[in-house]
């Protein structure tokens, strides 16, 4: 049980790694996002940045990430008028997570 | 080893468990829509399905409701798994069919492990 339970652990370990490594990916869409809001597009860009949000809502805890499940909630329950303010949270804390550990 | 069937449209969360179950030789087939599961399913040949209860378009209750009446499928055990971890949902997906319930996210593997070893066996006995 032992070596399973140290495997299963390295997995986890792996696996939140790679869940980091796709971060910049997803801030970038959800810049772009949020800019596309801001200079006029906003239907399509909020329903692009409510679905990704919705995504890492949905998988940020499962890989040790509550804070920015939590602020993807936020993002994604949003109204139109407050959700460029939540987006902006959500990409703060996203980078914050992804930063080098010093 | 056996055959698990994921029903889960986030392909992070899809990842995590087909790869936590790869570890205690159970094997994944994947899919990320109920309407997906329900068009494999009679081809995948699996022993258990886990099914994700917040799916977009078709829910988790429909996909179950429509695995109970084909006779192909209906006695597969079911898995809810769901966010909503309240004892109320818990007792209300059990109601409405499921075998069992591991609540999202998954923080114990050994909770998802249990319960597939649990209805797998009870399912060959």
């Amino acid at each position: 049980m032992g070596d399973v339970t140290g495997s299963l652990d390295r997995v986890r370990q792996r696996l939140q790694q790679r869940y980091l490594d796709s971060m910049p990916m997803k801030i970038s869409m959800l810049e772009s996002s949020l800019r596309r809001q801001r200079g006029g597009a906003p239907d399509d860009a909020a329903k692009r940045a409510r679905r990704l949000a919705h995504q890492i809502r949905g998988s940020a805890a499962s890989f040790g990430f509550f804070e920015l499940g939590t602020l993807a909630g936020h993002v994604e329950d949003a109204s139109d008028d407050l959700l460029p303010a939540r987006l902006a949270e959500l990409i703060a804390a996203l980078r914050e997570t992804t930063q080098p550990q010093r | 080893m056996s055959r698990v069937a994921l029903v889960e449209d986030n392909p992070d969360n899809r990842l995590l468990v087909t790869a936590l179950l790869a570890e205690v030789d159970h094997e994944t087939v994947e899919f990320d829509s109920g309407e997906a599961a329900l068009a494999g399913l009679a081809e995948a040949s699996v022993d258990i399905i886990l099914l994700d209860i917040s799916l977009p378009q078709m829910s988790g209750l429909e996909v179950l409701t429509r695995l109970r009446s084909d006779p192909e499928l209906s006695s597969i055990p079911v898995v809810a798994l769901t966010a909503h971890a309240m004892a109320d949902d818990r007792a209300h997906y059990l109601a409405s069919g499921f075998d069992a319930y591991v609540a999202k996210p998954i923080l114990d593997e050994n909770d998802l492990f249990g319960a597939i070893d649990r209805l797998i066996g009870k399912a060959r006995a």
